[in-house]
């Protein structure tokens, strides 16, 4: 038996899972991208170009208004440079947990950049304050930062330094007592930082997932996003291998 | 002409004469065994292959083989080894059916005319027909196209996804190219797009949209065949392919699943 999909529909059972190799998941009639687990994310550019962008066949300019679809590691990525926007079109909606997540990515130079280089954010609009959860560079290092409203914890990875091109795989984890990030690069053996948490919130409130910065606009970070996936819970590698 | 994993059958000094059984379905339609028109019939058939076989007869071909054992050890190399093909014949170029080799070939040595000392050999090959398992068209990341002809990556089964243009002049004119001879068809979008813009094809439907700066409006002026990106459209190695009549594009071909 041969059988079509709906395309939008949920795929996954996920709390999140935003990840392009079957294609682009996309609302024709809005142009917002669909997660495989059903949310929506918008895209903007503003007005500018992003070059050098790798396809079949070559590399082509995006135009200002068109996301930045890239061949990576042999499937479709989302190349994002510093002045793209993507975020989540409304507030996360699941409960207050624990958190386990994987986000791979290919390395465009954040890693290296302005200290504070927000790869991923779970953060408001304002991100200066309040609840947030993101994984910034330190300048030459990757760092989870969790921040509950009231107070804060941060480890840093002890080494472990993807260039520009590398395949990257970031494994978080934030139970509460525990902060847990863990960096693959190109497949290798996971590096890992943990150290103590902070207290879980007693909501999210509005917090949006964000790709390649934290805020609507803060701390900006270039990337092609591969997969985002975030799962309840505080989960082993080989539960996290299998999710989807 | 039948090929076998996109490998033409006459290329390894085998010519097909005869096949019997289904193939498998089109994409996205089912496939109910025994109901006239749900399963895509094959030419050349002899009868009723038993339920899940198909049965090909070729002649081996005499300057390719002059003895059973080399003609055995081709047949095992090429489709043997437990491995699942995909089996494609030039009547149904949009369906592919994935089969295992089952069991050894039943070779017959044609009887000759007195005084002809070359052998000649009948060879009948069964393949069970696979179903279930997974068969997808590999999303293989985005295809950049251009005014000339670029073929679109294989898989084993009809795509849907985006198409993605920009930097053209009005009209845009889609030219889809099968590479099996079949005639090709054309796609025509009459829209204007301005420096920054892009306009976004859903190849599933056929909807296309205007992406401004400002606002995401439906195109209404498109005319024509929209490309189909079907496998079975290629030939050989050869794929078919695309060709813009002016300006850039992005195809991003959407993985389907065989279930």
């Amino acid at each position: 038996m041969i059988e079509s999909q709906d395309l939008l529909s949920p795929r996954s059972r996920a709390l999140l899972a935003l990840d392009f190799r079957d294609g682009p998941l996309w609302e024709p009639t809005t142009g917002l991208l669909v997660a495989r687990s059903g949310q929506r994310f918008s895209w903007s550019r503003g007005a500018s170009t992003l070059a050098s962008v790798t396809a079949t066949g070559g590399t082509y300019t995006a135009p200002d208004t068109m996301p930045a679809w890239e061949l990576a590691s042999s499937a479709l990525g989302l190349r994002l440079g510093t002045n793209d926007v993507l975020r989540e079109n409304a507030d996360v909606n699941f409960a207050v947990g624990a958190i386990s997540g994987e986000f791979a990515f290919i390395e465009r130079g954040a890693r290296a950049g302005t200290a504070g280089g927000t790869l991923l954010a779970l953060s408001a609009d304002n991100p200066t304050s309040g609840v947030r959860l993101y994984i910034d560079t330190s300048g030459s290092v990757y760092r989870l930062t969790a921040d509950n409203g009231t107070s804060s914890a941060t480890v840093t990875l002890g080494s472990g330094a993807p260039a520009s091109g590398d395949e990257v795989k970031h494994r978080f984890e934030w139970t509460g007592s525990a902060l847990t990030l863990k960096q693959s690069i190109n497949g290798g053996a996971y590096v890992t930082a943990t150290g103590a948490g902070v207290a879980l919130p007693p909501a999210w409130g509005s917090l949006r997932w964000r790709i390649g910065r934290r805020g609507l606009t803060q701390n900006p970070a270039a990337l092609t996003l591969l997969r985002l996936l975030v799962l309840p819970g505080a989960l082993s590698d080989s539960i996290l291998d299998e999710a989807y | 002409m039948l090929w076998i994993d996109n490998r033409l059958m006459s290329s390894i000094g085998l010519a097909p004469s005869r096949i019997s059984g289904h193939l498998s379905a089109p994409g996205a339609t089912r496939v109910r065994e025994g109901v006239a028109g749900t399963a895509a019939p094959v030419i050349g058939a002899r009868g009723a292959a038993p339920e899940g076989l198909i049965v090909i007869g070729a002649y081996a071909k005499p300057s390719a083989f002059t003895d059973r054992g080399p003609l055995v050890d081709t047949i095992e190399a090429a489709y043997g080894g437990g491995m699942i093909r995909q089996l494609r014949t030039v009547d149904r170029p949009g369906v592919t059916t994935p089969v295992l080799l089952d069991g050894p070939a039943v070779i017959t040595e044609i009887p000759q005319a007195p005084g002809l000392t070359l052998p000649r050999f009948f060879v009948e090959l069964k393949f069970l027909r696979v179903l279930g398992g997974s068969v997808a068209w590999p999303a293989a990341g985005p295809v950049l196209l251009g005014t000339s002809r670029v073929a679109i990556p294989g898989g084993s089964m009809p795509s849907t996804g985006q198409l993605l243009a920009w930097g053209y002049t009005s009209p845009l004119v889609i030219t889809y190219t099968p590479a099996n001879g079949l005639a090709a068809t054309t796609w025509t979008i009459t829209q204007a797009v301005a420096s920054g813009e892009h306009i976004a094809a859903d190849l599933e439907t056929g909807d296309v949209y205007l992406q401004t700066a400002s606002a995401r409006t439906k195109v209404t002026a498109v005319t024509g065949t929209r490309p189909a990106l079907d496998t079975g459209h290629a030939l050989g190695t050869l794929n078919p392919g695309l060709t813009l009549s002016s300006g850039t594009g992005l195809l991003l071909p959407q993985r389907r699943y065989r279930q």
